[in-house]
């Protein structure tokens, strides 16, 4: 059974995935973030760009978190996510039954569609990268690895004519990645608890993972991966990731959570008509069904899709505008310029966020404050600290009496 | 260390051991005991640490607190006989008492059991953290105990507080809560109960403790029962030379200063504290030019009972708080925030701005990014993780020294903080000290602008700067762009 302790949380951020599934060898793609489920939040998703209505959507991570004082709710039932063990069928979450008109009940064995991977959970904290593998895993129309003259078909797909791009990205194709290529075949053939432990055994997975922990762990906190030592705060909400994914053999979306014994069939979409917007649907009535079983005290969510790496549309389309002789002062080429500065602004930043990550900022932070302490200034400074604190606390507190009293 | 926990240990076996010989088991006859207020509370323990602090933490054991009060209609003269040359407590009916029992509400026994006198009080402690509900057992000349409340319904906490102070400052209260007559007052030293060790038998113990190994050699004292019974009637004998000097070199290394041998007594009386004022006049007097006096120790052991402790927290997190009365340091994520950068006026100063940026995360040691990353949410994380390591969170409490000795700074310039339970306090004291030392601080004229071009920081002129503000270092001092 893999440990929990050898797995640090990670941040559920768009550049921390992104940068993860990088990681892994994954080229093409990118997440990114929801801000809510109504039809247009859905269609900036499947319309990313202008004359693009048939973006591709791998798949949708939702994050729950218990907020911490739930004492409100009937928590006996919903203690928050254990460790995958047990046969409990609703695992966490209470039943929600008829979700989207399909049947909720997890697929076991020979139920389950062929070729479609899911994994149970082991490891707490690996919850993220278990969701997000269980997306990329079953991503159709994927290719293994570039077109280096060795990629081969990943995801049941024939047509070397969509193979995949030359070396500056453009092309649609997922790309998978030789490492998680391999780990998916390796795993086709276990059953969703094993698979669970294999991810949980990777060391290839579980170096890319902790490679977003914090460095200064290690010495504040004890030479191992340090952050599950630390012991519980209010900052550490319990959480649990579950995946949406459409899969193209059946036309069926299915919820794949790794706490139940298999996948639930949330419902089915007509992959021809609506594009992605079908099966988005789908997932997103499935998630608001899950969602009314909730107050907004008790849990806070997030909401992330997989989609392909936005200046894919834009590099054909600069492409195809100059190949018909636009000029660069045309304002469709001014712009589809300026939508790729902000993308690759957007990269730089997420960049520079993991950087940050990654850094040891104790130097820093010890240094900043002997910089304070040589202002002349520090006892006003301590004491300006010291109100803050303070105030802060009192307006938590009077929250926390507020948000009890408003139950 | 080790020689301070003993120290305690050997009071803790004392006290155990002259309870039980004190107060014969079970009921004593004829004490109608009542319980008058009770509520779910913890219990808290505190381990004397060996860098001189106190770790308190939760017992995760679900409890009760009652208050008790204690009626009797016949004397128990029997005990007031055990106690020996506190002769001077005249054996007459015991009065009513009041006393705090901890029970364990699983098991339904009575765990622990507080003596109450009318100096006794109970409060809430402010721990820093909003949702700690922690409160303070003080009592005269003992040690403290913390109890945390485990109802999960908060808003009767305050009233419970009142309560257990106004029974313990008015009996008749209490007496009227338990349904009897009203008794006499509580006195300021209950007669007959755990208190059990006056002042005298205390120093009778430790001089045997330290008798034991030979006059002045403190090495290798350990726990456990080395109470050296002495007949009780002997007048105090002086401690030897040699005892009083190990003797005050535990308690000096307990925080507690002055106390040692070598001073005349006279001046020592002056200091007594709270320790038990009834007991025996005789014993207090063997006044000698040169020996610890019975006044000095119990001056010293009020001194040590109520050196606080630093805490961990009872029912969630792990932070740490003081409970003493100076201002305790604020978490150290607070002085990463932007009116405090702007204040400091730290980004104005070359040589400050050129440190931090060589600590920046590669592909950002810019002056540009340098405030976005000091306002960062990984600084603001790295500096809540150091507060919480200084403050002992973690199971070793060697965090604060491990932390000083990293950073080269020296523990005594935070020595005061620490005696008082605030080790933020003390770390920033050590910073600003080695500060002071190595680069000087800068000279801040309040409201100019013009500062004589004095910067102190930077600049290692004058071997160790100006030492705060205020110190005269004219003239020398080049405000260099380097």
């Amino acid at each position: 059974m893999s440990n929990d302790d050898d797995w640090c949380t990670i941040e559920s951020d768009p550049g921390v995935f992104t940068s993860l599934v990088e990681s892994f060898g994954t080229r093409n793609v990118e997440f990114a973030e929801l801000w809510s489920l109504d039809d247009d939040a859905l269609s900036r998703l499947t319309s990313p760009i202008d004359g693009i209505d048939d973006a591709t959507v791998h798949g949708l991570i939702f994050l729950f978190k218990w907020q911490h004082q739930s004492s409100t709710s009937s928590n006996n039932n919903r203690d928050g996510p254990g460790g995958g063990e047990g046969d409990d069928e609703d695992g966490i979450i209470s039943t929600t039954t008829n979700i989207g008109g399909g049947r909720s009940e997890p697929l076991i064995g020979d139920d389950v569609p062929p070729g479609l991977f899911f994994a149970r959970q082991t490891t707490h904290n690996a919850c993220a990268t278990q969701a997000i593998l269980s997306v990329l895993l079953n991503a159709a129309n994927s290719v293994i690895e570039r077109d280096d003259g060795e990629g081969g078909d990943g995801g049941g797909d024939v047509g070397a004519e969509n193979a995949v791009e030359d070396d500056d990205g453009n092309g649609r194709r997922l790309v998978l990645g030789r490492e998680l290529s391999d780990f998916r075949s390796f795993t086709s053939h276990l059953p969703p608890d094993l698979r669970g432990e294999a991810i949980g055994m990777s060391e290839f997975i579980r170096a890319a993972h902790n490679s977003f922990g914090s460095a200064e762990d290690a010495f504040l906190m004890g030479d191992h991966a340090g952050r599950t030592k630390r012991a519980a705060t209010d900052d550490d909400d319990v959480f649990h990731f579950v995946a949406y994914i459409p899969h193209e053999p059946d036309g069926c979306v299915y919820e794949l959570d790794g706490l139940r014994r298999g996948p639930v069939r949330v419902g089915s979409y007509d992959g021809g008509g609506d594009g992605a917007m079908g099966w988005l649907r789908v997932a997103r009535d499935a998630i608001q069904n899950r969602l009314t079983a909730y107050s907004s005290a008790e849990i806070k969510f997030n909401l992330m899709a997989l989609v392909q790496d936005r200046r894919t549309y834009l590099c054909e389309r600069l492409d195809s505008l100059i190949a018909i002789g636009i000029e660069e002062s045309d304002p469709a080429m001014l712009s589809v310029r300026s939508d790729l500065l902000a993308e690759e602004e957007k990269r730089t930043r997420w960049k520079m966020e993991n950087d940050r990550r990654r850094h040891n900022y104790l130097p820093l932070s010890v240094e900043f404050l002997r910089c304070l302490a040589g202002s002349g200034k520090f006892d006003k400074l301590v004491d300006m600290a010291r109100k803050n604190a303070g105030e802060k606390r009192k307006r938590s507190e009077a929250w926390k009496k507020s948000s009890v009293e408003g139950m | 260390m080790s020689n301070a926990q003993d120290l305690l240990s050997i009071l803790n076996n004392a006290n155990a051991a002259s309870r039980s010989s004190l107060r014969p088991p079970g009921s004593t006859s004829g004490i109608v005991e009542t319980s008058i207020l009770d509520f779910k509370s913890g219990k808290m323990n505190a381990t004397f640490k060996p860098n001189g602090k106190y770790l308190v933490e939760p017992d995760m054991r679900r409890g009760e607190l009652h208050v008790v009060y204690c009626s009797s209609s016949s004397s128990s003269s029997s005990n007031a006989a055990a106690i020996g040359t506190t002769s001077d407590i005249v054996p007459r009916p015991p009065p009513a008492t009041l006393k705090l029992e901890w029970r364990d509400r699983r098991t339904r026994t009575t765990v622990d059991t507080y003596a109450l006198d009318a100096n006794s009080t109970f409060e809430r402690v402010e721990t820093g953290r909003g949702g700690d509900r922690v409160y303070l057992l003080q009592r005269s000349g003992r040690r403290r105990n913390f109890f945390w409340m485990q109802d999960k319904d908060d808003s009767k906490d305050e009233e419970l507080c009142v309560k257990v102070n106004l029974y313990i400052g008015d009996i008749s209260e209490a007496a009227s809560a338990a349904g009897i007559a009203s008794p006499d007052p509580l006195e300021s030293v209950p007669p007959n109960d755990d208190y059990g060790v006056d002042s005298a038998e205390l120093l009778r113990m430790m001089q045997g403790a330290l008798g034991t190994r030979g006059s002045g050699s403190l090495s290798g004292i350990d726990d456990g029962a080395r109470l050296v019974s002495v007949p009780g009637n002997h007048p105090i004998p002086t401690a030897g030379a040699g005892q009083v000097d190990a003797l005050g070199n535990i308690l000096e290394n307990l925080g507690i200063p002055g106390v040692g041998g070598g001073q005349p007594s006279g001046e020592r009386n002056a200091r007594v504290g709270t320790g038990g004022g009834g007991v025996g006049t005789g014993s207090a007097a063997t006044p000698s030019p040169r020996g610890l006096t019975l006044a000095d120790l119990q001056g010293a052991m009020a001194g040590l009972a109520t050196a606080s402790p630093v805490l961990g927290a009872p029912a969630s997190a792990s932070s740490s708080f003081s409970p003493s009365p100076s201002p305790s340091g604020p978490p150290l994520s607070e002085l990463a925030s932007s009116d405090i950068v702007d204040e400091s006026g730290i980004l104005d100063d070359p040589s400050c701005v050129a440190r931090l940026i060589a600590l920046l995360p590669e592909g950002q040691q810019t002056e540009a990014s340098l405030r976005e990353n000091l306002l960062s949410p990984q600084v603001a994380q790295t500096l809540r993780r150091l507060t919480s390591a200084l403050s002992g969170d973690d199971d070793d409490g060697g965090g604060f020294n491990s932390i000083i000795a990293n950073f080269q700074l020296n523990h005594e310039d935070g020595a005061i903080a620490m005696a008082t339970g605030n080790p933020i306090e003390a770390f920033l004291n050590c910073l600003l000290r080695d500060v002071e030392r190595k680069e000087g601080i800068k000279k801040n004229d309040d409201d100019n602008d013009d500062k004589d071009g004095e910067e102190g920081a930077g600049n290692d002129d004058g071997g160790g700067g100006s030492g705060g503000d205020g110190d005269g270092q004219d003239g020398d001092v080049n405000m260099d762009e380097s």
